[in-house]
């Protein structure tokens, strides 16, 4: 997917900044659960496949 | 690699450390000297420090924005927002804390008069509006820095 869109593409389309994108790609930005759907809508999947839960190791 | 949010934080950091660098050393002279500082003085001091902070924060935003104009017209996103808020409440503490102190101080400085033999005790018989600017700087010192912060360590 990442291949097919740059990071500045995404931002406009989800309404973030490139650098938002790029945190929340690197995990170490967790969006809002608005800003998640729309990333999950903008690549057509639905939002477990695009987002995954890790629990915090301990 | 730095958004315009980011590289505008640090041009303000940059000149609140810069004025105020300034204005703590007008301050610390005088007091050192063990001039009573007049309310004239304080008061052109203060207008002077104002002034250039927002002449200098001006034109290094407008160079800043020409430089990057798509940045410039971005609206905050929720990240920014969030770190903003963070900043702006680590920020109101040490601006809460220093005006109560300040008020206390200027209350003990009434009932029990004390000698100026210390820098320090000079710097606590300055004129309150000085220690309320003081407080200010720091307290914006703290956003800046506590945003940063978090705009590194999350990227």
């Amino acid at each position: 997917m990442a291949d097919e869109m740059t990071q500045q593409a995404l931002a406009e389309r989800v309404g973030v900044t490139r650098q938002t994108i790029m945190a929340i790609e690197k995990g170490k930005y967790s969006p809002s659960l608005e800003v998640a759907f729309k990333i999950a809508r903008v690549f057509g999947k639905p939002l477990e496949e695009v987002f995954q839960y890790k629990e915090a190791s301990r | 690699m730095f958004s315009f949010r980011e590289k505008s934080l640090w041009v303000s950091l940059l000149v609140t450390v810069i004025i105020a660098s300034i204005y703590a050393d007008n301050i610390y002279h005088a007091l050192i000297a063990g001039d009573a500082v007049r309310p004239q003085e304080s008061a052109a001091l203060i207008l002077r420090v104002v002034v250039s902070f927002i002449i200098i924060e001006v034109v290094l935003h407008l160079a800043l924005a020409m430089d990057n104009q798509r940045g410039a017209g971005e609206k905050e996103d929720e990240r920014e927002r969030g770190y903003r808020l963070v900043g702006t409440n680590a920020a109101y503490w040490v601006l809460a804390i220093g005006v109560i102190s300040c008020i206390v101080q200027q209350v003990i400085n009434h009932y029990t008069p004390m000698e100026s033999s210390s820098a320090f005790i000079r710097y606590a018989l300055a004129p309150i509006e000085l220690k309320l600017l003081t407080i200010f700087w720091i307290a914006e010192m703290v956003r800046f820095t506590t945003e940063l912060y978090l705009y590194r360590a999350q990227s």
